[in-house]
């Protein structure tokens, strides 16, 4: 057993052509067939909404090139900026009663001790309600004669509102019905925030003499952020596209005070037949989601598609 | 407004006396309990309320404002099982959520091993392209997949409904099972490699059992989408033999004069309940992954 | 002597723009238990991960009994790895872990229970064949990884640094059992440690392996008497080797090495080594004597004492360098006390100072 220094010059092998063939082909065979159904549909969906919003659609779905009309058709429509600005309400309200009861929610399932498996199961529910059944439920719940809130307000003796007839009272309900869609599954993702953070770090934090308030400001909170950018980012995207809650709940009214983006979309497309505004209103959307997701990646995912990879 | 540290009792307790430890533990009690009972009331009043009101005799709810059924009764549900079309409802919801679960999922796993396991070229970027799609919002797509698959006559068509639920449930799937394989430790694969497995046999026998709960967890969830979905079914068919549960249950509202409250919660209750039990058998796993941030 | 058993010859590589392994010459002859070592990242892996088949050989070749391997599937390379995190299949039982390979190379049941048997036997695994990986301490999943490994009849064995995961107590344990099973074996095995301890302990021939080349290989004590380099000397052997960096003199005659301070280290003279050369010196611990008498020797002033046991420890400094020294006496000394310490000379190493060559 000997280590020789003066290397003996060897013949190259010839290059194994199958082998370097198969080693790039077929991790493409597995991604790629995925990615040609996903843009297939989606991606020519995108597409084709763009080129729709330059046309103008007649009764028989034949096309004419108008340019930025419809564009500037839905831009100035009154319609339009009252459903921008419903819009911007819902997602507002939304974030802060989504957020402030997930965070609440999150923290109070991280102390259970008891039966903590169990409120967290049930906790996640309602993320398993389709859209459409949360509406009908919450419909039950507010509506004027026999409705659960004003059952319960008559045995108090307060007086019962017609919830889904008052604007900003149907406003209020549409907020809460999207909590309750999407509150479990920001809790959860909060409450994994939590359970990360090391125990001895509040030991330690206790044993300094940190008060409750200041253990969660100054520990908790900058702790879970990166739970916390996941959690919003989440919540904003639902809010932006909830679509089917407020089509089975209000349907945009009353006087359109529910009338959101995603609502107003689908009724200039599917109702007045008016494709080319219906697809203005999609690229609207897309643009906002699209805005929102450039700040998502560069907080989040890249840094965590990255991390997945190389593990 | 606490931090969420079980040791803090401890120092309370060595700081305080006997009383303010009474009421320091009393404090920290309703301080978990409000919260929690606030949770459970807020999550279930919603289905419990519509299940007392299933139970309901048909007028009940106009005459009475007690909250429990005065007489329980399970006709609402016998009146709905009956509903001409009922059966085929339930078919469609049925089929479409099997087919568009097997098949992303199917998609997804090798699409997901393949990111996982191998350094490709342009890997980064295509990875990124599958994640693009989960930004856009479904309902979006609505006006132009409309125009699209009429010009391909496939409204009203099972297909439209396989292809576009399969298409939107792979970035999630995708998403979720390269986290789950990327974390099992290359070694074992290597290992796989000496023993003599092949690339189906390492998927099949060592992969997928290993990362198991992530492939349960993409099965549900896209389950969950299809059988929930709604915004596609609504734009892409319009009669009403095409119609899933959740687009039966909007159609519902209006299809009824007078509304008997019953039936209609009878309905929800039954459009909720499969997917609650496949919820039900397989939460853990499902739970386990949320919080351990695999779904995002 | 035979034809070697595994013959390494020019094997190169790199990831990307760097260079893991420059040109990696060897020969390993059958029934050899060969120790790979080196500090993390001088490509003892990589070379190990190469021999089993786990990476792509693009430059150099490989030879397993006479075949070269270098396109052979690691499945047919007839090896059988043992990985640093036991890599075990953690779904199955022990027994499936174990059947595993036989199975995908569909081997008659009859035999795959003969194997399990064996191996079990063997590695007293018989009341955890229906265990998962789980429910088993570091020690017995160990003992399965190598019972995996055993099963598949090798020819060659491959462990990759397996025993780091372990508690010290148990490394001590396995490193005996290992190397019990070898000599009952008597399979070649290439084994990879960055413990030099483990290489000196385990191997019949240790190669030194330091940024992609080899430094020397050899039986572990003509690497401990004779590195053939200044990292080899510093590598081998605990606690490590003094080094100090200085200049060939003759002092009152006698050939001497100024280390600087005034002060002037003995060594016997050698050819080669010139007056006026830059070199360093190397001293093993136990050749730096320690006398009670101050005037036998260099004086030290003790800077640590760290009593092992049957040895003691000690750390020293004269004219302000740190040295090591070992005594095998319980010494009554403490921190603050002068000693004398005297090197024996012709125990010295010395290595050219710019290429670390032994000289």
């Amino acid at each position: 057993m000997t280590s020789v220094d003066d290397s003996p010059e060897l013949p190259p092998l010839p290059r194994d052509r199958m082998a370097d063939f198969k080693e790039g082909v077929v991790p493409y065979l597995f991604v790629v067939p995925g990615l040609l159904l996903v843009f297939g549909i989606l991606g020519y969906a995108v597409v084709g909404g763009a080129i729709l919003s330059l046309n103008e659609t007649d009764m028989f779905l034949n096309k004419t090139f108008v340019g930025l009309k419809n564009y500037r058709d839905v831009f100035s429509d009154p319609r339009f900026i009252n459903a921008l600005w419903r819009t911007l309400l819902f997602v507002v309200v939304s974030i802060a009663l989504g957020i402030g009861m997930s965070m609440i929610f999150a923290l109070t399932l991280y102390r259970v001790t008891r039966g903590k498996r169990f409120f967290r199961g049930l906790s996640l529910v309602p993320y398993f309600v389709s859209g459409v059944a949360t509406a009908v439920m919450f419909r039950f719940i507010f509506t004027t004669s026999g409705g659960f809130a004003n059952s319960v307000l008559s045995a108090l003796g307060l007086p019962t509102p017609s919830w889904l007839g008052d604007p900003a009272l149907a406003f209020m309900v549409a907020v809460l019905a999207n909590c309750w869609f999407m509150v479990p599954f920001a809790t959860l993702i909060l409450l994994g925030g939590l359970q990360t953070i090391d125990r001895e770090i509040y030991d330690s934090a206790s044993i300094d003499g940190a008060s409750d308030f200041a253990v969660f400001r100054r520990i908790t909170l900058p702790l879970i952020k990166p739970m916390m950018g996941v959690s919003l980012i989440w919540v904003t995207y639902i809010s932006f596209s909830t679509f089917d809650i407020i089509l089975a709940l209000t349907a945009g009214g009353p006087q359109r005070a529910t009338e959101l983006l995603s609502i107003y979309m689908f009724e200039t497309a599917f109702l007045e037949l008016n494709f080319g505004a219906g697809s203005v209103l999609m690229m609207v959307l897309l643009a906002f989601n699209t805005a929102l997701s450039v700040l998502y990646l560069k907080v989040f995912v890249m840094g965590d598609h990255r991390r997945k990879l190389e593990k | 407004m606490t931090g969420p540290s079980s040791k803090k009792s401890g120092a309370g307790r060595s700081r305080t006396g006997p009383v303010r430890d009474w009421s320091g533990r009393f404090g920290r009690a309703a301080l978990i309990g409000i919260p929690l009972a606030v949770l459970v009331v807020w999550t279930l009043t919603p289905i419990v309320w519509a299940v007392l009101a299933s139970l309901k005799e048909p007028l009940e709810i106009y005459e009475s404002n007690a909250l429990l059924p005065a007489n329980p009764t399970l006709a609402a549900y016998r009146k709905v099982l009956a509903m001409d079309g009922f059966g085929r409802w339930l078919f469609n919801s049925a089929l479409v959520t099997v087919v568009a679960t097997f098949v992303p999922l199917t998609i997804s796993v090798l699409a997901a091993y393949g990111f996982a396991r191998y350094a490709f070229r342009f890997r980064h970027v295509l990875l990124l392209l599958y994640l693009v799609p989960r930004i856009i919002p479904r309902v979006s797509l609505i006006v132009p997949l409309n125009s699209l698959m009429s010009d391909l006559g496939l409204i009203n068509t099972y297909w439209v409904l396989f292809i576009t639920y399969s298409a939107s449930a792979i970035p999630l799937a995708t998403w979720i099972l390269v986290g789950f394989f990327a974390s099992v430790p290359k070694e074992i694969e290597e290992a796989a490699t000496i023993d003599g497995a092949n690339m189906w046999n390492r998927l099949r026998r060592v992969m997928i059992p290993i990362a198991w709960p992530g492939v349960v967890t993409a099965g549900v969830l896209c389950v969950r989408e299809a059988w929930n979905e709604f915004a596609f079914v609504l734009a892409l068919v319009n009669e009403s033999t095409m119609r899933t549960l959740p687009y039966q249950l909007y159609v519902l509202k209006d299809a009824m004069g007078v509304q008997d409250y019953a039936v209609y919660n009878a309905f929800t209750v039954l459009t909720i309940l499969p997917l609650l039990l496949v919820y039900l058998l397989l939460e853990r796993r499902v739970v386990d992954s949320i919080v351990s941030g695999s779904v995002k | 002597m035979d034809a070697p058993f595994v013959a390494l010859q020019d094997l190169r590589k790199s990831f990307g723009t760097t260079d893991v392994l420059h040109g990696i010459n060897l020969e390993i002859p059958q029934h050899a238990f060969v120790v790979l070592v080196g500090p993390s990242g001088c490509g003892k892996s990589t070379l190990l991960r190469m021999i089993a088949g786990l990476e792509k050989i693009k430059h150099g070749r490989i030879v397993i009994d006479g075949e070269i391997v270098n396109r052979v599937h690691a499945k047919n390379r007839g090896i059988a790895m043992v990985f640093q995190n036991y890599a075990l299949y953690p779904h199955m039982s022990v027994r499936e872990n174990l059947a595993f390979s036989l199975e995908m190379l569909k081997t008659e049941t009859s035999e795959v229970e003969r194997r399990i048997k064996t191996a079990a036997d063997i590695l007293q695994l018989e009341q955890l064949l229906d265990r998962l990986p789980a429910q088993l301490s570091g020690g017995q999943r160990q003992r399965v990884a190598m019972g995996r490994a055993l099963v598949r009849e090798p020819k060659l064995f491959l462990f990759d640094e397996p025993l780091s995961n372990l508690d010290a107590k148990l490394r001590v344990e396995m490193r005996a059992e290992i190397r019990a099973l070898h000599q009952r074996l008597e399979s070649t095995t290439i084994y990879v440690t960055h413990d030099q301890v483990e290489a000196m302990t385990m191997s019949d021939i240790v190669v030194v392996m330091n940024a992609g080349r080899i430094e020397q290989s050899g039986p572990p004590l003509e690497l401990y008497d004779r590195p053939a380099t200044e990292f080899v000397a510093a590598f081998m052997g605990s606690p490590a080797m003094n080094l100090l960096r200085g200049r060939v003199v003759r002092a009152d005659g006698a050939p001497a090495v100024d280390v600087g301070e005034g002060l002037f280290l003995p060594f016997d003279d050698r050819a080669g080594v010139r007056e006026g050369m830059e070199v360093v010196y190397g001293l093993r611990p136990e050749h730096l004597a320690i006398s009670p008498d101050p005037a036998s020797g260099l004086i030290g002033e003790v800077a640590l004492v760290e009593p092992a046991g049957w040895e003691t420890h000690l750390h020293a400094d004269i004219h302000g360098r740190r040295f090591r020294a070992i005594s095998t006496e319980r010494l009554d000394v403490t921190p603050g006390s002068r000693i004398a310490l005297a090197p024996d000379p012709t125990r010295v190493h010395l290595f050219d100072g710019s290429s670390g060559a032994r000289l």
